[in-house]
Order: C-alpha cells, then structure tokens, then sequence
C-alpha cells in the first residue's frame, strides 16, 4: 500500500528537466496546474497533454512508472467519472431508473477525469524529477517574501526537509514494531473498526515515544553542528537562475499563449 | 519439542527488481533444551531466520514444521506458535507501550487467551525469573534503565510460557555487566524452564563462551553448524567469509602453529590459559 | 562578535605560550533534577562530580565507562550542550559557560552522537555533510571544496549522491564524522558511537578515527564502553559514578584487572588470558593487550 503511493518520490535521471532549477519547477507545476481550469474544450486538453507529454519525454521518467502514481487514487477518479457519466442532464443515449447516460455526460467524464488525471501526472512529473531538498530549497527560496510578514520561512523548509528524511525512518520502525508486538500475539487484523483502532495502540506508543527520542536527539546534533536558524546561513548550493531556466519559464510562456489561442478560436 | 525448516526460502520483492533472497535452501532442525547461536554479517539472513520460527514472517518456499506439524497448515494456530516459540526483538523500546511494568507484561499472555488469574500469575513469575523486584512492578517501563528494560521486555516474552526463546542480539549496546546477567539468566531459564534457546549474535567471544551449538550464516545460507568448538576450528574458512574466531581461539591456533603441544578445541580465555599454563608446567617438570 | 573573536585570539596567544591543551576541566560537576512523572523535582543526581582532565591537542585518549557512569553528560559538556554546574570546561582555551562562545567551542570539538539516523539530517549525504559549515555561514565554494575533502577522508566519496537510508550503521556514522571534519575542528568527540554498530562497523569506525588522528592530527575523544576501544589510546580515563576512578596509559589501566571489574567494564579477552597466566607463574608482560604480541612473548618463552 504505501509502496504504490509514487508521489513525492524522486526518480534518479540526467535529463534537461532534472537539471532545471527547483523554482521553475515549481511555478511551471503550479501555472500547469491552474491552467488545467481554465478551459472546457477539447483543442485546450490537447495543448495540456501535449505540453505534459513533452515534459515527460524530456525527463526520462518512464511511462509506466509515471502512471502508477495513478493507481492509489484510480478510485477517486472513476467514483467522480461515473457520477458525472450517470448525473449529467442533456441528450439522453440511454436510461435506467433514475440515472441517465447523455452525450453531454460522456463528454464531461473524459474531461473531469482527465483533468484530474493531469493534475496528479503534473505535480508527480515535478517531484520525480527534483529531489526533495532542492524543493524545500526552492520553495523557501520562492516564499522569502513572506517573511516580512513574520512567516517562519525557514523554518518551515527545515521542518519539510526533516520530515522526509524521517518518514522512511519512521514506516520502518512501525513495521517492525508491529512485529514485535505481534510476536506478543497483537492482532491487527481482526474485530470491528473500534476493535483495531484499540489493537493500534501498542503500535502507537512505542512509535511516539520514539519519534520523540529522535527529535530530541536530532535537536542536540542539530545544535552541536551549530545550527542556529536562517540567520547567516549559507548554502553549498545556492540557488541561481541560468539560461536553462530562463528557457523552462518561456517555454511555460508559449503554452499559455497557445492555450489562450485555442481556447478563443476553439469551436465548442 | 523440536523445529524443523525443510528446504525454506525467503525472498523479498519478488518479481521487482530489488529482488534478493534472504534465505536460501535452508535446512536446519533444533531440538529440546538446545542453546544455539547463530552468527553472521549484517544482512546474511539470521534475523529473518528467527522471524520464521514462530511464523511473523512466511518462507516462499518450503515447510517449517514445529513438533512435526507443518506451521503452514490451514489448521495450525499462528497464534499458539507465537506463544510457544517466544521472539524477543532487539530493541525493547519497541515493545513497551503499558503505563506500568505489570501491565506491559500481561499484554502477551492477555492476547494468547490465558484467564486474568494466569496472566497476572505468569507476569509475576516471569518478571521474578528475569529479576526485576517487586518494587518497579508499578513503575512506568519508560523510566527503566536501558538493561532493565531489555529484561521486562524479556518477561513480556517470558510470560506466555513459550517452549523456545529466539532472541534477536540480547546484549547489543549493553554495557559488559549488562550482558554478563542476560547470558547468565538465559542459562538459568534454559535448565530451570527446560528453554530451548536461540541467540543472534555478531560477538564471536559469546558465542564461544555460552553457546552449546553455533549456525554460522553467509549470504542467506547456513555455512556451518555444529559445536563451536568444531566450528571454530575453521578459522580460514571463517575468514574467507569475513568472520573471525573469538581471540582466545586465534590465539590457540597461532600458538600451535609454532609448534607449541596445545589442543585445537580452546576457543575461551579459561580453555586458552588452561592450556598454556598446562604447556607451561609440563615444560618446567621435563625440563627438572 | 567583533570583540568575541579577539578574545578568542587572546586567548589562544595566551593558551600557545603555556602548552598544546586543547581541553581542560577542572572540578567539573554536573547535577540533574531528577523528576517524577508528573515532572516535580524530587531529588538530586550529581551525574558527573569533580572530574578533573586536560586533553592535549593531537592525542586520542578514550573515556570508559560502563552505563550510569556519567560519560555521556561530560561528553556533553565539551560541546557546550550542558553547562557546568561546579567547575569549569575549557576548549581550545575558550569557558564553554560563556554563552556567546558557545559557537566557537561546537566548532572546535565536534560530537559525534550514538544513533547514527538521529544525527543526519538530510537525504543526500553530501547536503548532511554541508550542513555544518553551512550553519557557520561558510562560502559556497569553500563548502563544496571541504564536502569532498572530508567524505575522501572518511573513504565515502563514492556515497555523495546517495541517501543516508540505505547506508549501513558504520557508513552513516562516517557520514557523520565527515559532517564534524568539514566544520574543520581541532577535535572530535565521540560519545558512545559504536555502541550501536556490528563489529565490522566498529572497526570502520575506529579505523577511521586513527587515520583522522595520525594523519590531520585531530585530537580524538573517544567515549565508549567497549575496552579493547581503548588499547590503542593515548590515554584512558575510566569513570564510575561521575568520578575519575583511573587514569592513565592503556597498558597500566588495563593491568588494573580488579578495579575494572569494580567499574562495571570487562577487560578485553587477551587481557584476561594474560591475567590467568601471570597468576598461575607464567612471567608475561601484563601490559601486552593483543593477540600477536602475546603469541611472540609465548614464543620467547618457549625458546628460553
């Protein structure tokens, strides 16, 4: 289960999108994911697929490997497909009962669907391709403005980037603490919802306590490498925009200006 | 009481392209009242050995059989093995979860279906057996030591009256009185309770010192298995495989190399200097 | 600042002139509350209590101590964790209790702590080692440079690019001696870091600290419980219930077979062997601590 969720995790390639600088990444992403609403035809879903399609043959993610960041949330995407497919009011092809499949119906379910397709294809293209340091790097980079507002920038980016070098840490230890209390005859599996939420709790205390001890212990090593916050900290990488980057924002330019285009002379 | 593994292997992911096998072909049975221990690298598979003994973990292929019944069985309770084959992890942190000693204790007999007068009966015994007092029975098991810890966990384990006790390095990061008392109350346990019990372990010295029968494991296979001080007698065979032979054994060796009339089975200090002082004083009384 | 870096230099015009002490504790004491759980203080715990050292610069001198013996809360005290309760620490000729030094002093003598996955910080081992000089504001070029220098020099320029989850214990605690070196420290203290490791590991370890200590004259402070950690040592200190219970070279500490004992610790095999030797009349060197010395002394004897 926690295998199949792909997003948010990095896939190791030399390719032009890996090279580019997290922000773009992550402005590109959000555009891409705005622009994703902005249209409800279908000249704008083939720029959208197109512009997605490109990215991805850049970035030497597989195919497949791509589409299993889909497979956790495939529920979620036919629930809503067949509610618009069944739910849709219009030209009726075919009745049963109360629900009713229209032309306009099956139009919408391609859309919706492939919509949210793209969004989640989208933001996955962005965390395969750069690994999370540099996207706390960039998000706390992008988000410095914020600090006139007393808005923890800083911190918050050191707490993302702890966080996901701990989470693996962390779903280990609950694996193997699970055995160790299963070795003590636990039972996870059985009884009611109320009953395995209880049969969580020797799971549950032993994994806080620890998850404690390590921040505390992460806290004194963070100290003893004198961390004391953002304040006249430097970075072995600073972040620099290049021509490449440059190129990545105009390239974002071009495919809304193409969606602008063919959503206004678009026939539908 | 005897286990038995028939031709077992154990593979991760398989099918993925992190495939690797843990196990391969083992074959191995362990009898009554045995103290074994098995002593290999990091990763050569011992740990998921002993997480196949009572069943946490399911060999890919072949059959364990506890007391000549295939624990794979459709009518065989995992949950009885797991009482019966008790495994205590290495990290007792991972365990304790009660807000006080008793209770921690009674969570492994509670969940194997005894009456509340046997679990409360058990608990006591077992945190008697490992020695911790009556007055930390209603203390918070987080305020322990680090030994004392390792030693309720041990009674959580205990408390279900298992027949076997597979231990995943009990004295790992102890300080040596600390592992002094956890060797000796496992001795204790093993001719008192009538345990059969199996250690992991990486010091060559422990094994030599309180075990009856060592596996020695190498990549996912059983290399040797026997008495330790047969097994240590290959010490270049070890040493292919990146292992030594406790100090004393080395010592032994090197010694009769040089041509010095000393036995090839001294694998402790006291076998060692035994020897040598035995060398010793035949020299002096042939040389009067 | 301005004004703490020239006292810095005074100081250590001041430290130069008299000899290379790189630390030095004198009466340190250290007392914790102890608390019930609802966190009321209900007594006192003086887990370190006069203890009195001075470490010179380039030596490799390892604390033994079994659990309880206070060796971890005066490992603290080097990095201005804790602060003395009585006494007073100097490293590098700097109070550790003068807070605005207390930079200085974690940059002077680096810690190394047990848990290999509590002290790394991030995904990419190269980015944990940086971590250090990046928080000391050091320039990025001067980082990239000390991040190579200081994987090289803990033999894991290979792992660069890697995650640290899929190191082994010895290898992540190299990640983390790397991350002390490219702070560029004149010492590094170690508290209890193998304790946590396989032999193997171990041996990396300690392998490694050797080599630091030979060959970029870092001063090593090694705090352990393992003995035979200390056979190669500078000298040994051996602590029980916060005192200084033994003090010097290895091979006279080691000679002292009741007194570990006493301390909780366990004299390394050879040790012991040698031990049972000389009582029963054998004349064998009771200072030789490893297999092939004791083999060669057997030897002489043989040939007498």
């Amino acid at each position: 289960m926690i295998r199949d969720i792909t997003i948010g995790q990095y896939y190791a390639a030399d390719s032009p999108i890996h090279r580019l600088d997290a922000r773009v990444k992550i402005v590109v992403t959000l555009v891409y994911m705005v622009s994703l609403f902005t249209f409800q035809d279908f000249a704008g879903y083939a720029a959208a697929i197109l512009f997605f399609g490109i990215v991805l043959a850049l970035s030497k993610v597989p195919f497949s490997y791509i589409m299993r960041g889909l497979k956790p949330v495939l529920f979620i995407l036919l629930l809503t497909g067949m509610l618009n497919l069944f739910w849709t009011p219009g030209k009726e092809i075919f009745a049963w009962g109360v629900v009713a499949v229209t032309w306009e119906g099956i139009r919408k379910m391609i859309y919706i669907t492939l919509r949210l397709a793209l969004l989640i294809l989208g933001a996955s293209i962005m965390t395969f391709t750069t690994t999370p340091n540099q996207l706390t790097a960039g998000l706390e980079r992008l988000l410095r403005p914020l600090k006139i507002f007393r808005v923890p920038v800083h911190e918050v980016a050191m707490m993302m980037s702890i966080a996901l070098r701990f989470i693996p840490i962390l779903v280990e230890e609950t694996d193997r603490i699970m055995k160790a209390q299963a070795a003590r005859g636990a039972d996870f599996e059985s009884g009611n919802a109320f009953q395995r939420m209880k049969s969580m709790l020797p799971v549950l205390v032993p994994l806080f306590v620890s998850a404690i001890r390590r921040a505390g212990e992460l806290a004194l090593a963070m100290d003893s490498r004198c961390y004391h916050g953002g304040e006249g900290r430097t970075k072995m990488y600073p972040l620099r925009y290049r021509g490449r980057d440059i190129f990545g924002y105009l390239c974002c330019l071009v495919y809304i200006a193409a969606l602008a285009v063919t959503v206004r002379i678009s026939p539908f | 009481m005897s286990i038995r593994l028939e031709n077992v292997f154990y593979i991760y992911g398989k099918g993925t392209k992190e495939e690797t096998c843990a196990l391969k072909k083992i074959n191995l049975t362990i009898e009554k009242n045995e103290f074994v221990g098995i002593i290999g690298h990091t990763g050569s598979g011992k740990s998921t050995l002993l997480r196949l003994l009572n069943g946490l973990e399911r060999a890919t292929e072949g059959s364990v059989y506890y007391n000549g019944k295939n624990i794979y069985d459709k009518d065989f309770s995992m949950k009885t093995l797991r009482g019966k084959v008790g495994l205590v992890f290495q990290y007792p942190e991972h365990q304790l979860f009660e807000e006080t000693v008793i209770k921690d204790v009674q969570f492994g007999p509670a969940n194997m279906g005894m009456t509340p007068l046997e679990t409360e009966l058990f608990a006591f015994q077992a945190l008697k057996d490992v020695g911790i007092g009556e007055e930390l029975i209603d203390v918070s098991p987080f305020l322990l030591s680090g030994g004392q810890k390792r030693r309720v966990a041990l009674a959580g384990v205990l408390a279900m009256k298992p027949e076997v006790l597979a231990l995943d390095e009990p004295v790992a990061g102890l300080d040596p009185e600390g592992k002094e008392n956890i060797f000796a109350l496992l001795k204790r346990l093993q001719k008192e309770r009538d345990l059969t019990i199996l250690f992991v372990s990486h010091s060559m010295e422990d094994i030599a010192e309180y075990a009856d029968r060592v596996i020695v494991m190498n990549q996912g296979e059983i290399v040797l298995d026997g008495e330790p001080h047969k097994v240590f007698r290959y010490q270049k065979e070890l040493g292919q495989i990146g292992l030594d032979v406790p100090v004393s054994a080395k010592i032994a060796n090197s010694l009769r190399e040089k041509g010095f009339a000393i036995p090839g089975d001294c694998i402790t200090v006291d076998e060692t200097a035994d020897a040598v002082i035995r060398w010793y004083q035949d020299r002096k009384r042939g040389a009067v | 600042m301005r004004s703490g870096g020239l006292k810095v230099l005074w100081r250590r015009i001041m430290q130069k002139k008299k000899e290379a002490v790189l630390i030095e504790t004198k009466d340190l004491a250290h007392e914790y509350g102890r608390r019930d759980e609802n966190g009321d203080v209900t007594g006192i715990v003086r887990a370190i209590d006069g203890i009195s050292l001075t470490v010179r610069a380039g030596d490799f001198v390892t604390v033994l101590g079994a659990n309880g013996s206070g060796k971890s809360t005066f490992a603290r005290h080097l990095n201005a964790l804790l602060h003395p309760t009585e006494g007073v620490v100097y490293v590098d000729g700097i109070d550790t209790s003068e807070e605005e030094m207390t930079l200085a002093v974690r940059q002077t003598a680096g810690m190394v702590f047990q848990n290999p996955d509590n002290q790394i910080i991030s995904n990419v081992v190269e980015e944990d080692v940086a971590f250090g000089p990046e928080n000391m504001g050091v320039p990025s070029l001067e980082i990239k440079k000390r991040v190579a220098e200081s994987l090289a020099q803990v033999g894991m320029q290979k792992y660069r690019h890697h995650s640290p989850n899929h190191l082994s214990g010895g290898q992540k605690q190299r990640i983390a001696i790397a991350g002390i070196m490219a702070m560029h420290p004149k010492c590094i203290v170690l508290d209890e870091a193998t304790a946590m490791l396989d032999p193997a590991g171990r041996r990396q370890v300690l392998e490694t600290l050797h080599r630091l200590n030979r060959e970029e004259g870092i001063t090593i402070l090694l705090i352990t419980h393992y003995m035979e950690e200390a056979a190669e040592a500078d000298a040994v200190y051996v602590l029980k219930q916060g005192k200084i219970a033994l003090a010097g070279r290895p091979e006279t500490v080691f000679g002292e077979s009741d007194k570990i004992k006493d301390c909780g610790l366990a004299l390394p095999d050879v040790s012991r062997i040698v031990q049972k030797l000389n009582n029963a009349g054998l004349p064998i060197d009771k200072r030789i601590l490893t297999p092939e010395k004791l083999t060669e002394a057997l030897g002489r004897l043989a040939a007498e």
